[in-house]
């Protein structure tokens, strides 16, 4: 049984190497759907780094009311119209991109730190490391990881960086499993045992051969993550939880155009808009790298 | 017998898996806090109340001591009091409980009976048009928040034609014209029993759209599933057998191929179903659905503690047993599993 397994997993893994680096490039710019999505989420990031040059009224989109200029509609001056303190729908939209890439960029490199980490030692040390840093990951994941997020954010206090932390502590234990999985299928390969024997420390082992070969697997799991975490995030801030006003965020800006939804409906419809664009662009993307490398087979 | 060991061993790790649960919120709600006690009555504490629930709670006890008092608090039913209503936190949840499983089960039901289907014709018409659409609906109904979707469902179906309400679980009107008698919380199944048409179909309406909204990720994901697991059944030798006998073809993809590919379907159902408990708190604030979601966002922005901790404990503890009910008709659906 066991050395049947290891021989899979030896495939596996080779079938990896063979075709990382310039291969998947080779892939991702013949395959429409890819160039597609990477388009639009570069698209979305430039706006959230240059959205102070970008945005026609910079001061509203950070948050400053203007008062006479309440609940237009679309028009040429305030092309998606403005929101109940009058501020142009527009820049708010620009300047809510920034936390709609921030946070899940702190969360999914933060939770990659930790988890990748624990799965690296679970997987090759093996043993009880293993077993204890397993059963730990799979208490963390009987949680739904939204209301787990919402009871540390209650307990840390409100907050954008509060539900980064709380996002955090929800998504790493899919990374341990992850990585984990790679780490047990490397862990009998000659080139590690080679290592072993010329007395190689472990920790030098797991940062030169067991994470490096954990890229490709994590990379399309982050693709696929950022997606997930951009709807969570935009949930948090939704209710409350997130990004406090005045500060512009897509979750928010949709809370608090729902009461007028009826009647001004651009107000929430265009944060919606480019809420659905951005996690679709991600699924998109990851749908296609999940095609060329399957990390599901590591779970 | 084996599959008897298979179950057991299930359950023994479920519980585990609840106490280590308990742990994780007992944490939250007494450890990571710096004045739980303060918490636990809510932001207008008068210093004297706060003395008296650190005694209660056992907050001056050493942590094992602390963790006790909670547990045993928790097996009696006891969360505590609702900070904002006063009223004992399970009491609370247990008087939301229907209006949420209504709207859950109604939203699993539509994304299991059109997510499945979709997913087996998808994989049964791969690469052709019906196939595209499928495909391209379900990565659409992966990526758009609840929240979004339920605003647009109500500006068409409400706003614009006119169809269908905007809120709510039954008009307001309704208890002067044909009140709902409670038996079972259900509206649906009140009303029918009850023989209520006029409020039956009153609440059948009010519940279409929350529960379409509800059901869209889970149906998308669902369709997903089915779609690669059949995919991968379908290309298998013993399908080809199968056609080379000449059994027909409806019953070669829904008996056959079908039953092998359920599996990863089930799992992903369970995990929707984790997804769909946090997922009917967004369905329930923008539908106005007096359920757990609306008391949860309530409780949360009145920094409600007990209740919030409540909603946790709760909510862990439903997908802990929906993750343990679908591993046991995974294995009772395919034996290799408990084998293994």
């Amino acid at each position: 049984m066991s050395s049947l397994s290891t021989v899979d997993s030896d495939k596996t893994v080779a079938a990896f190497e063979s075709r990382r680096g310039t291969h998947v490039w080779h892939v991702l710019s013949r395959d429409p759907l890819a160039i597609i999505s990477i388009t639009i989420i570069l698209i979305f990031l430039l706006v959230a780094i240059f959205a102070p040059v970008l945005a026609p009224y910079p001061e509203q989109g950070a948050g400053k009311p203007s008062p006479d200029t309440l609940f237009l509609p679309p028009s040429r001056e305030h092309l998606f119209g403005t929101d109940d303190l009058g501020r142009d729908v527009l820049s708010r939209v620009m300047y809510g991109a920034r936390p709609a890439f921030l946070i899940p960029l702190m969360v999914v490199v933060s939770a990659v730190a930790i988890g990748a980490s624990l799965g690296a030692i679970a997987g090759y040390k093996g043993g009880w490391i293993d077993e204890v840093i397993m059963r730990v990951t799979d208490l963390f994941l009987a949680f739904p990881s939204l209301l787990l997020a919402m009871a540390i954010t209650a307990a840390l206090g409100r907050g954008l960086q509060n539900a980064a932390i709380a996002l955090i502590i929800s998504w790493w234990p899919w990374y341990t499993r992850l990585v984990r999985g790679v780490a047990v299928s490397l862990r009998e390969r000659p080139f590690v045992e080679a290592a072993q024997s010329i007395g190689v420390r472990d920790s030098i082992i797991i940062l030169r051969h067991i994470l490096p070969n954990s890229i490709s697997p994590i990379l399309v799991q982050v693709t696929v993550d950022m997606g997930t975490v951009i709807l969570v995030a935009g949930g948090l801030a939704f209710i409350g939880l997130g990004t406090q006003p005045p500060n512009a965020d897509w979750g928010l800006m949709i809370s608090s155009g729902r009461t007028s939804v009826l009647n001004q409906g651009w107000i929430a419809l265009f944060p919606a808009l480019a809420i659905f664009v951005l996690i679709l662009a991600f699924n998109l993307l990851g749908d296609v790298l999940r095609d060329i490398f399957d990390p599901r087979q590591y779970q | 017998m084996r599959r008897l060991e298979f179950v057991v061993r299930r359950i023994i790790g479920a519980i585990f898996v609840l106490i280590g649960v308990s742990i994780i919120t007992f944490s939250l709600a007494r450890v990571v806090p710096s004045n739980a006690a303060a918490l636990y009555i809510g932001p207008r504490a008068r210093p004297e109340e706060i003395e008296r629930v650190k005694e209660e709670l056992g907050l001056n006890e050493p942590l094992p001591v602390q963790y006790g008092v909670y547990m045993r608090d928790l097996l009696q039913g006891d969360m505590g009091n609702s900070v904002s209503t006063k009223r004992p936190v399970t009491q609370e949840l247990t008087d939301r409980l229907p209006a949420t499983l209504e709207l859950l089960f109604v939203g699993m039901t539509i994304a299991i009976v059109f997510g499945v289907p979709l997913g087996i014709l998808s994989a049964y018409r791969q690469g052709r048009g019906s196939d595209i659409l499928i495909r391209i609906v379900s990565i659409i109904g992966v990526s758009v928040p609840a929240f979004a979707l339920g605003l647009l469902l109500q500006i068409v179906f409400f706003r614009s034609l006119e169809l269908l309400p905007l809120s709510g679980r039954i008009a307001n009107d309704m208890r002067f014209i044909s009140p709902v008698e409670v038996i079972t919380g259900f509206y649906l199944i009140d009303t029918v029993v009850t023989q209520n048409w006029i409020a039956a179909k009153d609440s059948l309406l009010h519940i279409i759209l929350p529960a379409v909204t509800l059901a869209a990720y889970p149906m998308a994901l669902i369709a997903r599933m089915t779609r690669s697991s059949m995919l991968e059944v379908l290309s298998q030798d013993y399908i080809r057998t199968a056609r080379a006998y000449g059994l027909k073809e409806r019953f070669i993809v829904y008996i056959y191929a079908l039953k092998n590919a359920i599996g990863p379907t089930l799992t992903v159902i369970g995990l929707t179903f984790a997804f769909a408990i946090t997922g009917t708190f967004f369905v329930e604030i923008i539908f106005n659905w007096p359920g757990l979601g609306l008391f949860t966002v309530r409780s949360l922005l009145n920094l409600d503690y007990p209740a919030i901790m409540g909603i946790t404990l709760f909510g862990a503890f439903m997908y802990v047993i929906i993750n343990l009910i679908v591993d046991l008709l995974q294995a009772w659906v395919d034996p290799r599993i408990s084998l293994q």
